[in-house]
């Protein structure tokens, strides 16, 4: 019975503990926001629109990779590349920002979110050289060799 | 607390119907966005059970001292093998020495598509999979890398990635961790195309490589394999690979 | 016959707390030296494209071939009603779990995408034998724990017999699992074989016998508790028969294989020419685990040595690890005959002999899942009642079957 104080104290403290991350941001003077990514200048207007994205972008991702891996099934607009050729802008110096700097395109949420993406240790972060701004084909295919050359 | 049944009879049929409602409104809402799913304009076709690719060598047109299907699939497919035992290969030349006649030949090497892969059988997590056009395949997002399929393979196709990649071809995605094989170009096949290697044999004016449709009869593929015997490689494993070789 | 007493072990003196710790220290090693390899891939490591497979699924394959026959005491203990073995069975279990325990450890942590078992969990491919191997080893664990329950809740000892049953067809089914891994595969000459199946049964007995006698005479004699002379024979004499066992089934199976034409160069390069698999093979798996136990056991002069019955286990050990290496490496070390009748050269290491030599992030990661098994025992056998307070003879009923 002596120890129900001890015991409670205890626990209050660890619960306060284990919030703390939203003790943190009560207490914060200045409500942060959820930053707002660069898109490239001139565009309207993605693939779905923002809300839409936000909330379940990693769903159509799970989709269209099931669609592209399993069924071979491919809109240019909708992969990986697809996307980096609107929404990766380049750097001052003309260069492509890294997946770990704050300037690349999905980090800038992701960061913020504390949500780590696992896509780019396999795909690559660089928009796709053969389309242009997301309408034409993904895909080089030579006109030269065709199916029925013997 | 009991309450008499009579007096809450009205309310507690509208409480059903009003939870009726809100669970097929909750049941439906995925649905509806699930439309939005569907796949937008310029998506292609995708793989189809009617087709079979398969490719064709043949090895009286290859010579030992070309690499060319070697440096197009590197370059395509962003992988580069560097001489090191942990380099990636996805297409290699053999060169073949008969021990009694000392007749030489220089053969492509590569994934052997079959239509009974043993690696397929043996992936635990199914990431080794056959697609409905006859393509075996890694899907890299659930392979767990435990290399088991390399062990399998007749044929040595498949490699493990050993170190990190940086750099990636935009449609040839690849990482540490997870095991990769030649992929008959699929990006580029589903697009209409052909795979790289046999894009640049004929452009080297070889054309030791062919590229078509094994259940199409009047395939340039099929008439070429009518012409002469075409050998599987390693038959008597019964494993139906889709890649045949003439002239070995 | 008295009702064994099972006590927990002390566990407070400085040597029992530096055993802890200094196995406690190889798990951690043996962690960070997997976190190394994810970080910075295999390419740290021995493995590559032509041996994809190294000395951790050697020691990851002998901890697991060898947890499953360490439970066979205790099945001979409860399915096959010897009363005499009744007090080693829950060590037995206890064994079983441990060694499983860290032999899957040593697995999952040389994935090339641990941080995916959760898929793997979650994705079954049920033509795989590997991922039925999944299933029957997580299923293993379960069923060895429930046989522990069962036999340590005074109320459920009714159920040792079935669960025991259980556990036993169990384990068999597993160990078929094991060796199908490699019995399966078409494309290796080194394998390809139903035998492997026997083949693996029988050495997970040999291996499973060999660590339980050590740990038992070990732990009996760092606690100060009685082990009889007799039972110790009993343990030993089928000790020697389950290492016979295995020669046997080695015999048939290489022999099998030599007779084939076919598979003559295979067998030359791992019984002759390959460096080191035929020393391995000859010296480790014929000699050690087998022969130079089957004269420790049962040489008259040596029969009641106690000393020559560590020697002999510790043998069997050696020999055993030996063996899954000359299977598992020296399989993959020998080309593959994708052009038969042709000799071949190519970039990509066909038609040469692949040479293959264990780095220290292996090493140590196959230390740290060997000390997490034997941890796991020392942690145990102080938790819980799991070692008799005495395995004197008992002078009524030696040698008496019940």
């Amino acid at each position: 019975m002596r120890d129900r104080l001890l015991i409670f104290a205890g626990l209050v403290v660890l619960v306060g503990l284990l919030t703390w991350p939203s003790w943190q941001g009560l207490l914060a003077r200045e409500a942060a926001s959820a930053p707002t990514p660069a898109v490239r200048e001139g565009l309207t207007h993605c693939i779905r629109d923002t809300a839409w994205m936000r909330r379940h972008h990693m769903e159509l991702l799970m989709h269209t990779r099931d669609d592209v891996v399993y069924r071979g099934i491919r809109d240019p607009n909708e992969t990986i590349p697809g996307c980096m050729n609107c929404h990766l802008t380049r750097l001052a110096d003309g260069s492509y920002p890294t997946v770990s700097s704050p300037q690349f395109f999905c980090n800038s949420c992701h960061s913020y979110a504390g949500v780590k993406t696992d896509c780019f240790s396999c795909h690559s972060n660089r928009p796709d050289p053969a389309a242009a701004g997301g309408a034409a084909q993904s895909v080089r295919v030579t006109a030269v060799a065709s199916r029925e050359t013997p | 607390m009991t309450e008499p049944e009579g007096s809450r009879q009205p309310d507690a049929g509208r409480r059903r119907f009003l939870t009726g409602a809100a669970m097929s409104t909750l049941l439906l809402a995925p649905g509806v966005s699930l439309i939005t799913y569907a796949a937008g304009r310029g998506a292609t076709a995708g793989a189809s059970s009617r087709v079979r690719w398969g490719l064709l060598i043949d090895a009286n047109k290859c010579t030992d001292s070309c690499n060319a299907c070697v440096t197009a699939c590197s370059t395509t497919n962003g992988w580069k093998n560097l001489g090191r035992p942990t380099d990636p290969q996805w297409i290699r030349k053999v060169s073949l020495t008969d021990p009694e006649s000392g007749i030489t030949r220089s053969v492509p090497m590569l994934c052997q598509h079959c239509a009974e892969p043993p690696c397929v059988d043996v992936c635990p997590t199914g990431a080794s999979f056959k697609r409905a056009d006859g393509i075996v395949l890694v899907d890299r997002h659930i392979c767990i890398g435990c290399r088991y399929c390399m062990l399998a393979c007749p044929y040595k196709a498949r490699s493990f990635v050993h170190e990190d990649v940086t750099d990636q071809e935009p449609n040839s995605p690849r990482g540490k961790g997870t095991v990769e094989s030649c992929n008959l170009c699929a990006p580029r096949i589903d697009a209409g195309g052909i795979p790289a290697c046999v894009e640049a044999c004929a452009r080297d004016g070889y054309g030791a490589m062919m590229f078509g449709d094994l259940n199409d009869p009047n395939s340039a593929l099929r008439r070429q394999l009518a012409k002469y015997p075409a050998a599987q490689l390693r038959a008597d494993l019964q494993l139906d690979p889709g890649v045949r070789y003439q002239g070995l | 016959m008295n009702e064994a007493r099972f006590r927990q072990v002390i566990g407070q003196s400085p040597a029992y707390w530096g055993g802890a710790a200094l196995l406690a220290l190889l798990v951690l090693a043996g962690v960070m030296a997997a976190h190394r390899m994810e970080e910075l891939g295999h390419i740290i490591t021995g493995m590559d494209n032509q041996v994809a497979w190294g000395l951790p699924h050697v020691f990851a394959v002998f901890l697991i071939v060898a947890a499953s026959g360490s439970l066979n005491v205790a099945s001979v203990a409860s399915v096959f009603s010897r009363v005499e073995y009744k007090p080693l069975a829950r060590l037995s279990g206890l064994l079983a779990i441990a060694l499983l325990v860290g032999g899957l450890a040593i697995l999952v942590l040389d994935l090339g995408r641990p941080d995916r078992i959760g898929v793997a969990m979650t994705h079954y491919n049920f033509r795989s034998i590997f991922a039925w191997n999944i299933l029957l080893y997580t299923g293993f664990l379960s069923i060895t724990a429930l046989y522990l329950w069962v036999q340590m809740e005074a109320r459920l000892n009714g159920y040792t017999r079935s669960v025991g049953t259980a556990a036993f067809l169990w384990r068999l089914i597993l160990t078929t699992g094991t060796g199908s891994i490699f019995g399966f595969l078409v494309a290796r000459d080194a394998w390809d074989a139903a035998i492997m199946a026997p083949l693996f049964i029988a050495m997970s007995l040999s291996f499973g016998q060999a660590i339980f006698i050590l740990v038992l005479m070990a732990a009996c004699r760092w606690t100060g508790r009685p082990l009889g002379d007799a039972l110790l024979q009993r343990l030993k004499n089928l000790l020697g028969i389950l290492a016979a066992a295995v020669l046997y089934f080695l015999m048939a199976f290489h022999l099998t294989k030599l007779y084939e034409a076919k598979y003559h160069a295979v067998e030359h390069f791992l019984l002759a020419s390959g460096r080191p698999y035929g020393l391995l093979f000859w010296f480790g798996a014929v000699f050690l685990g087998g022969v130079l136990p089957l004269a420790l056991f049962y040489l008259p002069a040596l029969r009641a040595s106690r000393r020559a019955i560590v020697a002999g286990a510790l043998a069997i050990i050696a020999g055993g690890l030996a063996l899954v290496y000359v299977i598992i490496i020296g399989g993959q070390a020998y080309p593959l005959t994708i052009f038969p009748g042709w000799k071949v050269s190519s970039s990509f290491a066909d038609g040469v002999v692949n040479a293959y030599a264990p780095s220290l992030p292996e090493w140590v990661l196959a230390a740290g899942g060997t000390a997490l098994a034997l941890l796991i025992v020392l942690l145990a056998v102080r938790l819980l009642r799991f070692l008799p307070e005495s395995l004197a003879d008992d002078p009524a009923d030696s040698g008496a079957r019940h």
